[in-house]
């Protein structure tokens, strides 16, 4: 199993300035890299209350350029503008990170519920997908789809006249960037029809996500990533104390899963928290690899409500008491107990 | 004469013919590059510059690398010389732009221009003719992105509904520069009460007739107090003899100002019209009248000085240095920036 820290919210919080709040995030990019992590994740929402990060691709490059060997994780939101801005973006993110980037898109959700342009489609985003690939391949290309028109060949453009293709650049690093599809339905649709590694959203149960890992089964070898609210303290009640309040506000501000204020916290975490102590964690983790195939866990970790130090100890024992657990793997008992 | 802010530019990542690099080598370079005139502290600000699918990769997402420069630097301003805004969605580029400014701690100068390459413009399927349009309609977008409540902006070119635009910049108020060459986009600008960087096409007379008309349009418009910054690109080169610095940045000059604004067609001939590969011996002349031009800020740390001091008497309170010419060595442009730092701007 491999581990990977985030998504990143990086919203507004009562009592830290946001610019702080920045901050934070970027040291937690460092602290996971220094505790073995895999990767570091950055999303985008957009119009939100709680101002959560808006660009992917933004903060992105700033964790590239703060980190030197964990995979740069990008959520950028599919579907709402030429998928060629996308493309370039993470080309410039892969030559920072020299060829770390991992790129899962999101279905836009959100922004298409506010009225705000776009289209949430199976198609547009397959579509947007096409494109992208294209522009990272090493060839000119053109698109001609319901969705983009690439090149134009405007009569008004002149000097373009003739030129039945374009070259994006940079070029990235890598030979292929790592595509997966986050969201839900739509975005588990995109990913069977792909063949691309569906990355289930951490607001989401273990039963509800269920009929999402059961669409495809993945090839030799493939990544089954998912996304969970972690937190790990010595002890499970020392988790839970820290834990509750922070998780209770993050899913009050995002909204997510709709009946999130109307149970108690107890209800809202079975099945989708994963909190406790190393052991707890560990019990509770096997359980998404036994049931849903999962190998690739991205775990938040890293909650703004907190305070950063005690951010910064989770990452280090989840790193040191849980990780080695899942990957290493003939780990002897003598050592195992040691952490 | 006020004060004038150095800033130093203008970063484009190009893996050239003459010098083709691995992107990541350009990358690293960049973060380097800003991390070492950070430290330098008298040079306000770092230019970035952008293009799209140009054959040498010259970098098109200004915004999402300042994020990697903002991470790297505590003090230097981050500024785009300049982001080709008509070819952008105006609200994700405002969604962009205040992130970095949180980033960054509120040290964005956001540089936007029309963009000119009707190759850019096919590219993303946007028609040339409607840049006026969009430049304009996206600016509000912008501003009222930024503003507090929601953006609500129905325009021919943009239509944004009734949503809150979060995070919102660190900033106050994100200046907002123009990118200008003629007069059209000068007066744009004074309408809009933004800064504006005067392009290296222009000779010292049009940059001062372009900052005077900046001055009667906003008069006329009432912005005359937005406190807008008059900016100007100028190439330069700083060593230790003017001999020194004519032997090393005069061919690149040369070359940078021939083979690539000629392909471009970025140079103009005296009816404004393009000049590019096609017309050569214009494309010369216009060439060689613009290295006289930057000439003058090139050479020992004196002669800059004096260069600098003759445009900021123009009006200009803003000097861009560009001193990223291709394929001369990282050692002697390190040189030139220390020089610049510390023998040419605290004697400006």
């Amino acid at each position: 199993m491999r581990f990977g820290l985030g998504p990143l919210t990086i919203e507004s919080i009562a009592g830290k300035q946001h610019v702080d709040t920045y901050e934070e995030a970027l040291e937690q990019a460092e602290i996971a890299e220094r505790w073995g992590f895999d990767s570091v994740w950055v999303d985008e929402r957009n119009f939100t209350p709680g101002a959560f990060n808006s660009s992917a691709s933004v903060v992105g490059a700033a964790v590239a350029q703060r980190t030197t060997y964990v995979r740069v994780g990008l959520m950028p939101l599919a579907g709402l503008v030429n998928a060629i801005y996308v493309a370039e973006e993470v080309a410039c993110i892969d030559n920072i990170s020299n060829g770390r980037v991992i790129v899962a898109c999101q279905e836009p959700g959100e922004r298409v519920a506010t009225g705000w342009g776009g289209d949430a489609s199976v198609d547009r985003i397959r579509d947007d997908l096409a494109v992208m690939r294209k522009a990272w391949g090493p060839n000119p290309f053109n698109h001609h789809s319901p969705y983009h028109t690439i090149p134009a060949e405007m009569a008004a453009h002149t000097v373009a006249a003739g030129l039945h293709s374009i070259s994006v650049q940079p070029k990235p690093a890598q030979l292929a960037v790592p595509l997966w599809m986050a969201g839900t339905s739509i975005a588990a649709e995109v990913a069977a029809a792909e063949a691309l590694p569906f990355f289930g959203p951490a607001h989401l149960s273990l039963e509800e996500l269920r009929p999402f890992y059961s669409r495809r089964e993945p090839g030799p070898g493939e990544i089954v990533p998912l996304a969970r609210e972690v937190f790990i303290a010595r002890t499970g009640e020392e988790a839970h104390e820290s834990a509750r309040p922070a998780l209770e506000r993050l899913y009050a501000r995002l909204g997510e899963p709709a009946d999130a204020g109307s149970g108690s916290f107890a209800d809202l975490a079975r099945d989708r928290f994963v909190i406790g102590d190393p052991e707890q964690c560990i019990e509770q983790l096997y359980r998404y690899q036994h049931e849903l195939g999962v190998n690739y866990v991205v775990a938040r970790l890293a909650y703004h409500e907190m305070h950063a130090g005690e951010t910064a100890r989770a990452i280090q024992l989840f790193g040191q008491a849980v990780v080695p657990e899942f990957r290493m793997f003939g780990l002897p008992d003598e050592i195992r107990k040691l952490a | 004469m006020g004060k004038v802010d150095v800033g130093v530019g203008i970063w484009s990542l190009q893996s050239t013919k003459t010098g083709p690099r691995h992107f990541s080598y350009l990358y690293q370079e960049l973060i380097e590059d800003a991390q070492y005139v950070d430290e330098l502290r008298t040079i306000s600000t770092i230019w970035q510059t952008e293009h799209h699918f140009w054959y040498d990769g010259y970098c098109p997402s200004l915004l999402t690398v300042a994020g990697g420069i903002a991470a790297a630097t505590k003090h230097i301003r981050i500024g785009q010389s300049a982001l080709l805004f008509s070819q952008h969605e105006a609200l994700r580029v405002a969604h962009q732009a205040a992130v970095l400014d949180q980033l960054s701690a509120g040290r964005l100068d956001l540089g936007l221009a029309l963009g000119y390459r009707d190759n850019e413009f096919d590219g993303f399927n946007i028609d040339r003719r409607v840049r006026r349009q969009r430049f304009e309609e996206g600016v509000n977008v912008l501003r009222r992105a930024w503003a507090d409540g929601p953006v609500n902006f129905e325009g021919a070119q943009f239509s944004v509904p009734d949503v809150a635009v979060t995070p919102k910049p660190y900033q106050a108020d994100v200046p907002i520069w123009v990118a200008a060459v003629g007069p059209k986009p000068v007066e744009r600008a004074a309408r809009m009460g933004a800064s504006i960087i005067l392009s290296d096409a222009l000779t010292l007379d049009q940059v001062r007739s372009h900052i005077d008309l900046y001055r009667e349009c906003a008069e006329a418009a009432g912005t005359s107090g937005s406190g807008a910054k008059m900016g100007v690109l100028r190439r330069g080169w700083v060593a230790e003899t003017n001999e020194e610095a004519f032997s090393e940045a005069l061919p690149s000059l040369r070359f940078l100002l021939r083979e690539q604004l000629g392909g471009w067609r970025y140079l103009v001939d005296e009816y404004g019209e393009p000049v590019g590969f096609d017309r050569p011996s214009e494309l010369d002349a216009a060439a060689a009248k613009l290295v006289a031009v930057h000439e003058r800020t090139i050479g020992r740390p004196e002669r800059v000085v004096r260069g600098i001091r003759e445009i900021a008497s123009a009006g200009a309170d803003h000097i861009i240095f560009g001193t990223r010419f291709d394929s001369l060595p990282r050692a002697k442009y390190l040189r030139s920036l220390e020089l610049l730092a510390t023998e040419v701007i605290p004697h400006v």
